[in-house]
């Protein structure tokens, strides 16, 4: 994408004038989007982004620029600018020679999407919507979006690692309205992988859509959820966006570094009940949250962040590894060329347990049972998280008696894995987006059914 | 190579292709922003980029795409790309491209940022941090001081004959700090927006945040019940912009919003409006077009309670036989700048109007709790009571829901505090007569 000589000149002459760290972020990508509403294709859009990214440290300070016009003159400007930014007046002399990282890829594609022809996505997306408006006659409206890249990424830095790699994702989001005398409900469901178009192989868009039109369909018949503390029972796949909310975000350096996150300094301490073993696994072949390597240029690994109720590891990038004298662990991830990478997640879950979900069910004599979550959001100071549920039910002398809608959930990080006394046998993974200060980035979230003692449920109903 | 050059090769490649017209949009952004911690940079972006978007159309259907780099493969990328795009559209709904000229000139953004030097930007957000840590000795640990500051030109060229260009931008101070009482720690955060230097206090920001952060320690939790709720100007514009995508004409017409039948309707008390204002004077931002080239204009598209009109693109304006509103922006039909006009109580009055109920000044999860196919929200919330007309106590851990419209048909009092709260907010505080909360 750019000459290594280039790359090294550049990284050489930061050096040269006494950064402590240079790095290089070059990125050329494809996306296409194409949107179905009404089971026709409404719009489709192609785009090409080309870019790359200056990083510098010195100090504990850290420095970024970037550029879409990657000339030497501008490269060379660029680093004379971040140096006056460091007030670096003095440099040792070093030379820089930069050796390929070996890579070897765990994601193999086969069906690449950049040569599978828009009619055939087009296909895919009105199965989908076939599948959801076939499901019931209260499916008013499907709107379907597929998404699919082709990301190809090459780092370089001042410790003479030169890396690359190619992450190619794809994607169908399906959200179905069901409409009900007069009022509306959506359901969505948005399953992808780091796979070509041989991910419907595994995924048959009927049932994309037909997830989707169920969750509209009981929601729209549903009444509103309780209000107040309860039990909660959180089903497997995108249940897991509670670890992800309620701890994962504060085990990032980012919050640990500076001390603003509940769970700095507590390392091989006991933070969370025995039953909960928690990972974060960026290798997993073909998840929708894995690369090779990060996009610092370290391969990507799997960590185990609490073992048996003991934190055993944060996810640490490269500018907070400094401060907290320890190494990166392969989890520094960005948007884009446009930001400054940070530790992030990739594929986190909590490990099965030992009860089939029905026992867990039918050990709770009332409580709030989450079949499927929307988003959330944390702020890792406090440990105050909520998410939404958007497919929800209550529970009642250990059954399910009926839908309820529109609750949300919330709590503080630590109270919650401290407060899950049941993990099931069923662990699956869900894919979401998930946005931080280094942009949105594909990330599963995982686990299998577990119940929650306590957890306030915004509902409505006293 | 030149914008209009690249624009010329591009339409040249697209009529051979067989498009009826095109439109090309360029986008040359200008970014800043350094956040510090613990007096150091943590955080420093100083950069620039190119965005070209081509919108082609056939047969009255539109097709996409973008690319960053200004050369003649790009060209053919974007022509190639949007015929393939245009081959698999089968929507019925139709587009075009836009022939007439704005009466109003072109806004010109002079970035008084950049007169600022790297190193006073960089001590601007040192002082607040240091502000910030001299406040009290209870406010721990600032996560963030950040300022910065973006500016956009944007460049419009058809083969209607149409040739735009605009600039506009803003400034922007925030910091996010923790404050703690050895207990439970609690959160302050505060940003101010502005279109130069001078609008951007950066010593109320650090006092705001860090007086926010500790008159929330010792929060407790509150009751489930309905609350009389006093949302907080900010909040306020907060679940606004969380429902805008339902005042999008297209949302409406594919059934996505629940506004579907309420035009020239009464949806909201009669105390209120809402302003769509792209020139208002007070918010930074300023658009004389938006990105479909159609001129912006000012409207209340709530007017005393009644919906008066939704947002149209050029596709959604032919569909319902009406005109398009000039609201395109980011590839979404929302509003660019939005007025609350002021109301008769200033804040402490909107207190004292409160016997019992709650005082919300933040929401979070806006993006997961809310529902814009019904209106439908509940979001966690921090605030605290009001009991006798006074603030009472903190409280924490509580959810408010309701629904969207509702809320604009509940408003009992609308405040005189106006401020801009957003780069693209100016209102004031309301009064909500009951919403649902649900605590510890």
């Amino acid at each position: 994408m750019l000459e290594v000589s280039l790359v090294e000149r550049v990284i050489n002459y930061g050096v040269s004038k006494g950064a402590e760290f240079v790095e290089i972020f070059v990125e050329d990508r494809f996306d296409t989007r194409i949107t179905l509403i009404d089971g026709k294709i409404d719009s489709a859009s192609s785009e090409r982004d080309f870019g790359l990214g200056l990083r510098l440290f010195k100090d504990d300070q850290q420095v970024y620029a970037y550029t879409n016009d990657p000339t030497e003159k501008q490269l060379f400007t660029m680093v004379d600018r971040l140096i006056e930014v460091l007030q670096i007046r003095s440099a040792e002399p070093r030379i820089v020679n930069l050796t390929n990282l070996d890579v070897k890829n765990s994601h193999m594609i086969v069906l690449h999407p950049l040569e599978v022809s828009k009619m055939e996505k087009a296909r895919i997306m009105k199965l989908a919507y076939e599948g959801a408006k076939n499901y019931s006659d209260l499916i008013s409206q499907v709107v379907v979006r597929y998404w699919d890249y082709d990301q190809k990424v090459f780092i370089a830095n001042s410790e003479g690692t030169m890396a690359s790699d190619r992450r190619i994702k794809t994607r169908l989001m399906v959200t179905a309205v069901a409409t009900k005398d007069g009022e509306q409900e959506s359901g969505f469901y948005g399953p992808g992988a780091s796979m070509g178009l041989e991910f419907f192989n595994f995924h048959d868009p009927r049932d994309i859509g037909a997830e989707a039109a169920r969750i509209a369909d009981r929601m729209v018949r549903a009444e509103y959820a309780p209000a107040g503390k309860m039990p909660v029972v959180i089903a497997n796949e995108f249940g897991g966006v509670i670890f992800h909310e309620a701890c994962g975000h504060a085990l990032e350096a980012t919050s640990v570094a500076k001390g603003a996150s509940l769970f700095a300094n507590k390392l091989n301490q006991k933070v969370a009940a025995d039953c909960v073993t928690a990972v974060d696994d960026g290798t997993i072949p073909n998840a929708w949250g894995s690369s090779n390597i990060d996009d610092e240029g370290t391969l990507t690994q799997r960590n185990v962040l609490i073992e048996n109720g003991v934190l055993k590891s944060y996810l640490v990038d490269r500018f907070h590894a400094k401060k907290m004298n320890t190494k990166p662990n392969g989890c520094g991830r960005r948007e884009s060329y446009k930001y400054i990478p940070t530790s992030r997640m990739s594929n986190t879950f909590i490990a099965a347990g030992k009860y089939l979900p029905e026992e867990i069910i039918s050990a709770t004599d009332y409580g709030l049972y989450a079949k499927r979550m929307g988003g959330g959001s944390v702020h890792p100071a406090t440990g105050e998280f909520n998410f939404a549920v958007m497919e929800g039910y209550l529970i009642e002398k250990g059954r399910i008696v009926k839908p309820v809608r529109g609750a949300t959930l919330i709590g503080k990080g630590i109270d919650v894995i401290n407060n899950i006394d049941m993990v099931g046998n069923d662990l699956a993974r869900g894919q979401g987006m998930c946005g931080s200060i280094s942009g949105s980035v594909p990330a599963d979230v995982g686990q299998p059914t577990i119940r929650v003692k306590e957890l306030i449920v915004g509902g409505r109903k006293r | 190579m030149r914008e209009k050059q690249f624009a010329e090769m591009v339409f040249s490649l697209a009529r051979k292709r067989g498009f009826d017209d095109c439109e090309v949009l360029i986008f040359n952004h200008r970014e800043f922003e350094v956040v510090v911690s613990k007096g150091k940079i943590e955080n420093y972006t100083d950069a620039s980029s190119k965005r070209v978007t081509l919108k082609a159309v056939k047969d009255k259907r539109s097709s996409f795409a973008t690319t960053e780099i200004l050369d003649e493969t790009s060209a053919r990328f974007l022509v190639e790309s949007a015929y393939e795009n245009f081959m698999i559209t089968d929507t019925l709904d139709e587009d075009d491209i836009w022939a007439e000229r704005p009466a109003k000139e072109p806004f010109e953004y002079e970035d008084a940022f950049e007169r600022l030097s790297v190193r006073e930007k960089i001590e601007l957000a040192k002082t607040m941090e240091e502000k910030c840590l001299s406040y009290d000795k209870r406010i721990q640990n600032v996560i963030m001081s950040a300022y910065g500051h973006q500016s956009s030109e944007v460049r419009l060229f058809n083969t209607k004959g149409l040739e735009l260009a605009e600039t506009f931008g803003y400034g922007a101070a925030f910091v996010y700090l923790v404050a703690s009482d050895g207990k439970k720690p609690k959160r302050g955060f505060r940003a101010m927006y502005g279109s130069q230097p001078s609008d951007i206090n950066v010593e109320r920001v650090a006092l705001e945040a860090s007086s926010e952060a500790i008159s929330q320690l010792g929060a407790q939790s509150i009751r489930s019940r309905k609350y009389k709720v006093l949302l907080r100007r900010d909040v306020f514009a907060q679940l606004f912009f969380a429902f805008s995508s339902i005042f999008s004409a297209e949302a409406v017409q594919k059934g996505l919003s629940p506004l579907k039948g309420k035009l020239h309707q009464k949806i909201a008390v009669e105390s209120l409006n809402l302003i769509e204002d792209p020139f208002f004077e007070k918010l930074p931002i300023k658009r004389s077009f938006d990105n479909e080239g159609v001129p912006t204009t000012r409207k209340s598209f709530i007017d005393h309670g009644v919906l008066t009109t939704l947002f149209h693109s050029i596709k959604s304006a032919r569909k319902d036989n009406v005109k398009p509103t000039g609201n395109v922006f980011n590839q979404r039909c929302v509003p660019l700048n939005v007025v609350l006009p002021e109301g008769s109580l200033d804040y402490e009055s909107l207190i004292e109007s409160v016997d019992e109920g709650l005082l919300v000044i933040a929401f979070d999860g806006l993006h997961s709790g809310v529902r814009p196919v019904s209106g439908e929200f509940s979001l966690g919330a921090n605030g605290y009571r009001i009991a006798g007309g006074k603030i009472a106590e903190p409280v924490e851990q509580f959810t408010v829901s309701g629904n969207f419209l509702d809320v604009l048909n509940k408003i009992e009092l609308i405040g005189s505090d106006c401020e801009i709260v957003s780069a693209n907010w100016f209102g004031p505080s309301v009064v909500v007569s009951e919403l649902d909360v649900a605590g510890g």
